[in-house]
């Protein structure tokens, strides 16, 4: 399979101005500034396969949306080289985007004033898309994404998630090979989620479409990306498939138990407690030394339980935990 | 380049159809702004009564009224608020949506510029016109000078669109400038005619201001228009004004490379 981005040894350094708080200093820092140098990226690799969804994760500030604007060309880094279709992203920008499509979760990129129909319209002359290929593909998206009456509202009165599926439906009509996803599923409801999720499947099965998407939503990563990346302080600090990240460091799940009657002792085998009070209970379990089905069972044949919710430790912990090793 | 003009005409259409979401605004400002034509107007009678003279700085009674519906109309062309979207979108972060489309910056404004504008126009000069016909007694020019007059105006948008362009592309160092706006706004009303004609600042003041592109704005297609120029100079005032177009689009290009390089964090 082709390679759609190479990115070798990419740095980038920022220089900010460091401010100390208060009236003073705010008066100082007029006339003389400290300023810090933040190393943002410090050499980072990879490369990506055409058709690939790859899953772009780390804490905040941990040079995700640098490494994602260097892809989109919009930063210009400090060294190191991008490929990506065979462009220099930031360089001939103009020419590069139009083979891109960006969602950004948290910026708006539609006309505010008008319904996404228009904005869709304007694109299709931006992006040179053929007028039959552009409602074919247009209305099959309305019909996947059930926003036949969204598209003809004006975007500011659409709710979060109703904006954030037309904004898809914007960076895909051009059939773009590659699309960058910014957390794609804010303000999104479980249903419309998984509606979202499935499309993005099924663009990138029917057109090979290559998606790198970030987010802080593990249900994103798991229904959408083979591969995740994990980047922290400016390193790349995992990049495989995620099933060995799964095997290796989710060995432990969380459960959030709620009782109804105040609950006696519990004591099980490869379960930790984490947090107590007199209705509630958080337990960390070891699935190598006890499986879920036990557990669950121990609760409800010995306790009046009210709920019990099974999930994953956050991403944050995992990060921490491959860090902890990697030091070692 | 056919296709590339396709794309600008699509976002021009855009703006038009943003400013069409905006009909009441036009139609608001459609209402007020004969209101400060008879503001000026009964000001200018009253000056004029109380100074018990024919013709004050060269400007008859008639031609100063002339001049203020003249001033309306070309007011209409040369709005622009590009410095103000630029900064909003710098200042919240949505710049980089802009980065990430396939046009070229300076272009995706302008068009949507004269998209926004060719509304107004239509709602607005139309009734100006009939108005400065019929209730003020505005002149018809020669065919030569109205001719001129509208590609000195078509000009003076280009020239007013830059300017403020240039305004909007300092918010990428300066985040907030909605102070430098404000004085954008006056100073490019007041030092283009717009207050009151030129005629009456300093003979010293007016002669450097021969020199900055201000008086193009709006003072030169006035009085193209009330035929103050001999053909022979009319033509070079127009020359005048497409030299600095040609300048300031120069400029422009130049300093939107450094406000790229800005935003992108090269260099550092």
């Amino acid at each position: 399979m082709e390679t759609v981005i190479c990115v070798n040894d990419l740095k980038k350094t920022y220089k900010t101005h460091r401010r100390k708080a208060g009236f003073f200093n705010a008066v100082k820092s007029l006339f003389k500034r400290e300023i810090v140098l933040k190393h943002a990226l410090q050499g980072v690799n990879f490369s990506i396969k055409e058709g690939e969804i790859v899953g772009f994760i780390g804490p905040n500030g941990a040079g995700k949306s640098t490494t994602i604007k260097a892809l989109s060309g919009v930063l210009h880094p400090t060294s190191g080289s991008v490929n990506s279709l065979g462009f220099i992203p930031w360089k001939d920008r103009v020419k590069y985007v139009k083979n891109i499509g960006v969602v950004f979760g948290q910026k708006p990129q539609l006309h505010w004033d008008l319904p996404p129909l228009d904005t869709y319209w304007l694109n299709k002359d931006v992006y040179d898309i053929p007028e039959y290929e552009f409602k074919k593909r247009l209305n099959h998206m309305i019909k996947l994404l059930d926003v036949e009456e969204v598209v003809h509202t004006p975007t500011r009165d659409l709710s979060l998630g109703e904006r954030m599926k037309c904004k898809l439906i914007a960076a895909l009509l051009h059939n773009p090979k590659l699309v960058f996803l910014d957390e794609p599923s804010i303000g999104l409801d479980v249903i419309a989620k998984d509606r979202f999720r499935d499309f993005i499947v099924d663009i990138n099965k029917k057109f090979k479409t290559t998606f790198i998407v970030t987010t802080h939503d593990m249900g994103d990563i798991e229904k959408l990306c083979k591969r995740i990346i994990i980047i922290n302080y400016g390193v790349i600090v995992y990049d495989g498939p995620i099933e060995k990240i799964k095997k290796e460091y989710l060995t432990h799940k969380h459960l959030d138990v709620k009782f109804n009657d105040l609950k006696k002792k519990f004591k099980l085998s490869g379960c930790k407690i984490i947090k107590e009070d007199e209705y509630e209970l958080k337990i960390e379990l070891d699935t190598k030394k006890q499986t879920i089905k036990n557990a669950i069972n121990y609760l409800i044949t010995n306790f009046d339980v009210a709920d019990i919710i099974v999930q994953d430790p956050p991403i944050e912990e995992i990060i921490q935990k491959i860090y902890r090793e990697k030091r070692k | 380049m056919i296709s590339s003009f396709r794309h600008y005409f699509a976002q021009a259409k855009a703006g038009w159809k943003v400013g069409l979401k905006y009909r009441f605004n036009f139609i608001i400002a459609m209402l007020t702004t004969p209101i400060s034509l008879i503001i000026f107007y009964y000001l200018w009678l009253s000056i004029y009564d109380y100074t018990g003279q024919e013709i004050i700085r060269g400007f008859t009674f008639p031609a100063m009224v002339n001049y203020y519906v003249l001033s309306m109309i070309v007011g209409f062309f040369v709005w622009c608020d590009t410095d103000k979207w630029i900064s909003q979108d710098v200042r919240r972060g949505h710049v980089i949506t802009m980065f990430v489309y396939p046009m070229k910056f300076l272009w995706q404004h302008l068009a949507f510029e004269i998209g926004m504008n060719s509304l107004g126009l239509i709602l607005e000069i139309i009734p100006v016109f009939i108005i400065g016909f019929v209730f003020f007694g505005l002149e018809v020019a020669p065919l030569f000078n109205i001719i001129m007059f509208l590609v000195s105006v078509i000009l003076a948008f280009f020239l007013t669109f830059l300017l403020t362009f240039n305004v909007g592309l300092s918010s990428f160092w300066l985040k907030k400038i909605d102070g430098i706006r404000k004085v954008r706004r006056t100073l490019l009303l007041f030092l283009s005619g717009g207050m009151i004609p030129l005629a009456f600042f300093p003979e010293s003041v007016q002669t450097v201001l021969h020199y900055l592109p201000f008086e193009y704005l709006r003072y030169v297609p006035i009085n193209i228009y009330l035929a103050a120029y001999s053909n022979i100079g009319v033509l070079i005032k127009v020359g005048i004004q497409v030299a600095w177009i040609i300048g300031l689009y120069l400029l422009s290009i130049y300093i939107y490379k450094r406000a790229f390089r800005q935003f992108a964090g090269a260099g550092v």
